[in-house]
This record gives C-alpha cells, sequence and structure tokens, in this order.
C-alpha cells in the first residue's frame, strides 16, 4: 500500500485484523483518517493512534458510556478475541474503529446549522456523568484557559522583546512583529472575558458531572448519512472539559466565512435542547480569540530552541493568521447574534 | 537568546526505575497473585489480578528508612488523615515482599484522575490537602526519624554546600577540552546563578528561618517533599489521595508549600498571582505566618533547579544524552531570570 501506512503490506494488515478481531476482511484502501477495511461485520477504520493502553481505554468507554445512553449515532472502537481494544504492531498501538459510508458534514443551510446544533446537544447530554473504566488514564482539561491566556499574554510581549532587539531581523521577525500586539490584546480581552463570563463555575458544573467533551467536534468527525442522520466518529481526543469547547470547535470547522449566517441557527438548534446563556456565549467568543495557534507557532520559533525549519514555521505562521483571522470574523459575528 | 519557563517531564527517571524491578513470576506466586495484566504508571506497575488491582513499587530506601515511611503514613491514618492508599500487608502483618534481593510491596490501586495544578479548583483542593497533611503529622515520634531524612536547620548548610558545587562544577567546565554546548550554557549562567546563590544565603541567615525551625522542633511534624500533581489523584467518587511518600522528611512546612508555589511557576512563568493564590488557599485553612512568607524568598532565590541539573551532568553522569541535557539546561537557566523579577513583586506584595 502507499501513503503514510506505505509499510504495511496488504496481506500483513489483512492477517492481523482477521487473526486479531475474528473478522472476515473483504476489502481494504487508504483513506485519510485511517485504512478503511470493509469486513463481514461492517465497515471499519484501522488507525494507528499514539496513546497508551490506559488512554485508549478511557476513549473506548467514553464511545461505550455515550452509546449506552441512548445516542445511536456514534462510532465504537472493537474489541479483539482477547477482550482488548487495541491491537499491536511494530510497537505501536492501532485500533479497529467502526465506519459509516456517507458524505462528509457542512453547513449549507439554516436547517444544517439547526440539526447539528442539536447533535451536538444531544452529545452533551450523553456524554454527561462519564465516569471511565477501571484502568483507563482519563484526560482532564477542566479549568486550563485562565493560565492558558495570561501564558499568552505574558509570553507574547517577552517574544515581542526578543524580536525587537535582534541584530537582523528575519522574515519571520517582521510578521511576527506585525501581528504581535494586535494577538496580546486579543490575548487580554479573551482572559477578561474568561474572567467575566463565570468560566470557572462553568468548569466547577462540569466537575460536578463529570461532563465528557468530544474535543474535535469538527467536519472530519462528522458523516452525513444517507438518511440524513449525523454520524459522530474519532473520539479519540475526548476529554473531561466544559460543553463550549465543543461549541468552538465546530463553530471554527463548519462555520466558514460563506456559512456565518448560519452560526446563530446553530446555536439555536443547541438551545432548543441545552440553553445556552450570554456567559456560555462569551466563553465562546473568549476561546475564538484567544490567539493559541499564532503563539503555539511562535513559541517553537522564540521559546523553544529544538530544531525546525525556519521556512516551513514561516508557511506555517501566515496559515496561522489567516485562521486566527477567521476565528475572529466568527467571534464578531457572535458579538452581534448576542446583541 | 531563547526564554522558556517551561519544563517537559522528566520520564528518564521513572524509565530507569522501572527497568530495575524484577517481574519475575515467582514474586507475584509469593505474593499469591495470578497476573492478568501489567501496565508501567510513571514509577510504578499497576497490576490486574484475581484479587483486583493493586500498584507495585520497589522500595528503593534502606530499612530504616523504610520504617521511617511506614510510621509516617501510619502516624498520618492515626491523626484522622484518611486521604492515603491501603497498604496490602502480608498474613504475618508485614508489607515486604522480599525477592533477588529487593523488596517489593503493593497498596489497593485507586482509579481516578491526576490532579492538573492549571485548573485552579483543582489547584485549591491540593492546597488545603496539604495543610491538612501538614497539621496531621505533628506529634510525631522524632526517634523513628533517620538522620538522612532530617532537614530542619540544615538549609544554610545546604546552600553553602551546594555553592561550593557550583563552583566546582565551574571549573570542570572551563578546564573542559572541546566545551559541550552544555558547558556553555552552564558558563553564561554559573555567575548570575552563584550571585543568587549568595544573595539566598545572606537573606536566610538574616531571615526569621532559626525561629522557624525552633518552632518546628515543638511541633514535631513532618514534610511530603514531593507534593506533584501526580502525587494526587481524585477518586470518581471525589475522594482525594496523596501517593508516594518516598521522599519524606523533617523540614519546616513551608518546604512543601514553597515547592508548590515553585512547581506552578515553571508553567505559567513566574506568575505572581498564582503564587499568592496558592498561600491564600493554605493561610485560609491553616495561617501562614510573616516569618515563614520571609523564609520563602531565599527558597525561592537559590538557583535549585540549575544546581540540580548541573550536577547530573558534572557530577552524576546520567545517562541522558546531550539533547535531553541541552533542552533542560536551556530551560533550567532561563527561569533565573524570570525569578528574579518576580521576587521582586513577591517581596513588594508580602
Amino acid at each position: 500500500m502507499s501513503g503514510k501506512h506505505g509499510k504495511f503490506k496488504r496481506r500483513e494488515i489483512r492477517d492481523l485484523i482477521q487473526n486479531e478481531y475474528g473478522l472476515k476482511v473483504y476489502n481494504m484502501h487508504e483513506g485519510d483518517k485511517g485504512i478503511l477495511t470493509y469486513t463481514n461485520q461492517g465497515d471499519k477504520i484501522f488507525k494507528k493512534m499514539k496513546k497508551d493502553e490506559a488512554q485508549l481505554l478511557f476513549v473506548a468507554s467514553a464511545y461505550n458510556h455515550i452509546k449506552s445512553k441512548g445516542f445511536k449515532n456514534i462510532s465504537a472502537l472493537c474489541k479483539t478475541l482477547e477482550g482488548k481494544y487495541y491491537t499491536k504492531y511494530d510497537g505501536s498501538l492501532y485500533v479497529l474503529e467502526d465506519s459509516m459510508k456517507g458524505k462528509s458534514f457542512s453547513i449549507t443551510s439554516e436547517e444544517d446549522g439547526r440539526k447539528i446544533g442539536e447533535v451536538l446537544a444531544k452529545f452533551h447530554t450523553a456524554a454527561n456523568n462519564f465516569i471511565p473504566a477501571t484502568g483507563s488514564r482519563a484526560k482532564v482539561d477542566w479549568g486550563r484557559w485562565i493560565d492558558k491566556v495570561k501564558v499568552q499574554s505574558v509570553r507574547l510581549k517577552k517574544f515581542k522583546e526578543i524580536a525587537e532587539s535582534g541584530t537582523y531581523s528575519t522574515k519571520f521577525d517582521r510578521i511576527f512583529l506585525k501581528y504581535v500586539d494586535e494577538y496580546i490584546k486579543q490575548a487580554e480581552e479573551a482572559y477578561i472575558l474568561l474572567k467575566n463570563s463565570g468560566y470557572m463555575e462553568r468548569v466547577y458544573m462540569a466537575m460536578q458531572t463529570n461532563q465528557l467533551c468530544h474535543k474535535t467536534f469538527k467536519k472530519h468527525s462528522l458523516t452525513l448519512l444517507d438518511d440524513g442522520d449525523i454520524f459522530i466518529s474519532s473520539l479519540e481526543n475526548c476529554s473531561y472539559d466544559i460543553i463550549e469547547t465543543d461549541l468552538v470547535s465546530l463553530l471554527e470547522s463548519c462555520v466558514g466565512t460563506k456559512s456565518l449566517a448560519y452560526l446563530e441557527s446553530v446555536l439555536q438548534g443547541y438551545s432548543s435542547l441545552k440553553p445556552l446563556d450570554a456567559n456560555s456565549i462569551n466563553i465562546i467568543r473568549a476561546l475564538l480569540i484567544q490567539p493559541g495557534r499564532f503563539y503555539k507557532i511562535v513559541n517553537r520559533y522564540y521559546g523553544k530552541k529544538k530544531n525546525y525549519n525556519e521556512y516551513e514555521l514561516l508557511k506555517k505562521m501566515e496559515r496561522g493568521i489567516r485562521k486566527e483571522e477567521r476565528r475572529k470574523e466568527i467571534a464578531k459575528k457572535l458579538e452581534e447574534v448576542m446583541q | 537568546m531563547t526564554i522558556d519557563t517551561f519544563v517537559t517531564e522528566n520520564k528518564q527517571k521513572d524509565r530507569e526505575i522501572l527497568s530495575e524491578y524484577n517481574l519475575d513470576l515467582e514474586l507475584f506466586n509469593m505474593m499469591g497473585l495470578e497476573i492478568i495484566d501489567i501496565v508501567p504508571v510513571r514509577n510504578i506497575f499497576r497490576i490486574t489480578t484475581q484479587k483486583g488491582m493493586f500498584s507495585l513499587k520497589r522500595v528503593i530506601y534502606d530499612e530504616e528508612e523504610m520504617n521511617f515511611i511506614m510510621s509516617v503514613i501510619e502516624h498520618l491514618k492515626r491523626n484522622g488523615f484518611e486521604n492515603v492508599m491501603d497498604y496490602m500487608a502480608k498474613d504475618d502483618g508485614s508489607l515486604f515482599y522480599e525477592y533477588d534481593g529487593e523488596k517489593y510491596y503493593l497498596t489497593r490501586w485507586v482509579d481516578g484522575r491526576e490532579l492538573d495544578y492549571q485548573n485552579p479548583i483543582d489547584l485549591k483542593s491540593a492546597t488545603h490537602l496539604l495543610s491538612k497533611f501538614h497539621k496531621a503529622s505533628q506529634g510525631f515520634d522524632m526517634s523513628m526519624v533517620p538522620d538522612s531524612r532530617n532537614l530542619l536547620g540544615k538549609w544554610p548548610q545546604n546552600f553553602k554546600d551546594r555553592i561550593l558545587e557550583m563552583n566546582e562544577m565551574k571549573f570542570r567546565a572551563l578546564l573542559k577540552k572541546g566545551r559541550a554546548d552544555f558547558d556553555r550554557i552552564y558558563l553564561e549562567y554559573v555567575d548570575m546563578c552563584l550571585g543568587d546563590a549568595h544573595e539566598a544565603l545572606e537573606i536566610l541567615i538574616n531571615s526569621p528561618y532559626e525561629e522557624l525551625v525552633s518552632k518546628a522542633k515543638e511541633d514535631n511534624g513532618f514534610i511530603h517533599h514531593d507534593y506533584a500533581h501526580h502525587n494526587l489523584i481524585q477518586s470518581f467518587d471525589g475522594k482525594l489521595y496523596v501517593l508516594d511518600f518516598d521522599y519524606c522528611a523533617v523540614d519546616i512546612r513551608i518546604h512543601d508549600v514553597g515547592s508548590l508555589i515553585i512547581r506552578n511557576m515553571k508553567k505559567t512563568g513566574w506568575d505572581i498571582d498564582k503564587a499568592l493564590y496558592i498561600i491564600e488557599c493554605y493561610d485560609r485553612e491553616s495561617p501562614i505566618s510573616n516569618d515563614e512568607l520571609k523564609v520563602l524568598i531565599p527558597f525561592f532565590l537559590f538557583p535549585q533547579d540549575f544546581w540540580q541539573i548541573s550536577r547530573q551532568y558534572y557530577i552524576e553522569k546520567k545517562d541522558w544524552g546531550d539533547r535531553d541535557y541541552l533542552d533542560k539546561m536551556n530551560t533550567k537557566s532561563q527561569y533565573t531570570i524570570s525569578r528574579r523579577e518576580f521576587i521582586e513583586e513577591f517581596q513588594k506584595r508580602i
């Protein structure tokens, strides 16, 4: 097989899946998410995971919990004949995840917006009160944003000093300096917004109810089925967090410049099942304007003396800036919706 | 010049510890356990057996220290501190299994999540629990304390010893032919760090440190000495547990509070508000005196991390590879600058 799984031989993968999972493999081909495998028990994705056994158990039990709460249109990790949720190959862990035929979801109408909003609200209801299987290593992101945005503003200021004090400036420095003041301002604004919007109260509530979130509730995790239902997959980054973080991912991924008009319908759809108040919207706004992408890239350049390719990092920064601008547009639209 | 106040976790140390376990079937037969699964978790092994899940830990200290640690845990429990794991005693009441010249013990596995110091709610819970721990530690039988575990009154001498070592390492670096990047960074920062170390020693000598030591001698308490987030587990029914008493020692309680603050500062670029938040949280449960706050200043100022990583490189000569050393050295030396600004602000605020 070619592509990123090229080092595997087709026969090896087929035998591995057949022997470990007891399935009959009819065909396989490489897809974006992994190796799409057609079996006697439906379509599966065979994919490599950069996680340990305990972390995978957390993900597997998250799928099981959500399904057990009546949320049907969600994927699951298959168990091996030995009862494990992974198989080992060449020193790495692989999982076999259920897959469904369909199109990648995108919002092209108000109805789409409402529908995906409702799906996310139902998902959050099912993902509440989650206690993982014994032996899991829980991924927890509760309450981290106050620190994160504070660190962003402090360190961006230091990076600015470094960029300005250099004897000669690179193209990276020049682009960085062009935008840095704006992003420092945004980080500070996000900090104030979080502080004033009851962020910690939301965290406290989520901790009380063991609220699980998808964390990559984006286009690539959403499949539009032939019957019009939306199938959710790729829960591997799920973690304990506040629900607003998933709404941020959804808006960022599915509400492009063309579908900005449908943003309100997403919120309406969600609110029809799980009401969102002004604080929630402000938290979403704060998470959209915090310059996380920009910070991550410039931190590699100024913050860590690791090996990097300056040209690639520059391209990444340019892409990062474009994404930050899009996020800002969504935040602006949210502000309009609130008014 | 780069700045980096962030630290990557030291997994190397855990790997070294785990590699010294002898996981022979005979050991588990001695324990009467049928092993279903063994998973490394930080520096212990989680074992799944027919009798449930346990943590398996190898004893890395001598018998005197071992008895001290066990008596510390017993003392805490007697004083109503229930936030420790249950140790699995053998039928004869003893705790240790000896195999191949090594000692091992088992504790009941508690399923839960590690606390996260980036979450202010978790940090508050951890700080409250620390004050509870210190209260419960009081009244300990000091005859059980090995010399190596008694740090009371030893700060000035420790500072002096470390200054000497830093000087010695400086000469080693200077005399070295074909200096590596690590040597160059060390030499770039060592004079500044020595300056800080001397200043810290002077402030300590002129601080109410000796009064705190006298008070601690009356209280007869001990400290945890490794109050890292991964040593605190919250079970899914909401109960908090403190793990790993391997580094327990007798010292003034502000040592633990100071270490907790420093741990948090590394990830937040020495955020003064966070330091004060920790102090406030602790103070609410158990008031912190002005004298204790004053002693924190030399504790923060002394370049402990810089000394430690240099020591591992020049004296202990740990086999970590140049890249690891360089990353660590870069990180540790950089917070010397941020830390100075922080201490100035801390002095003003207290």
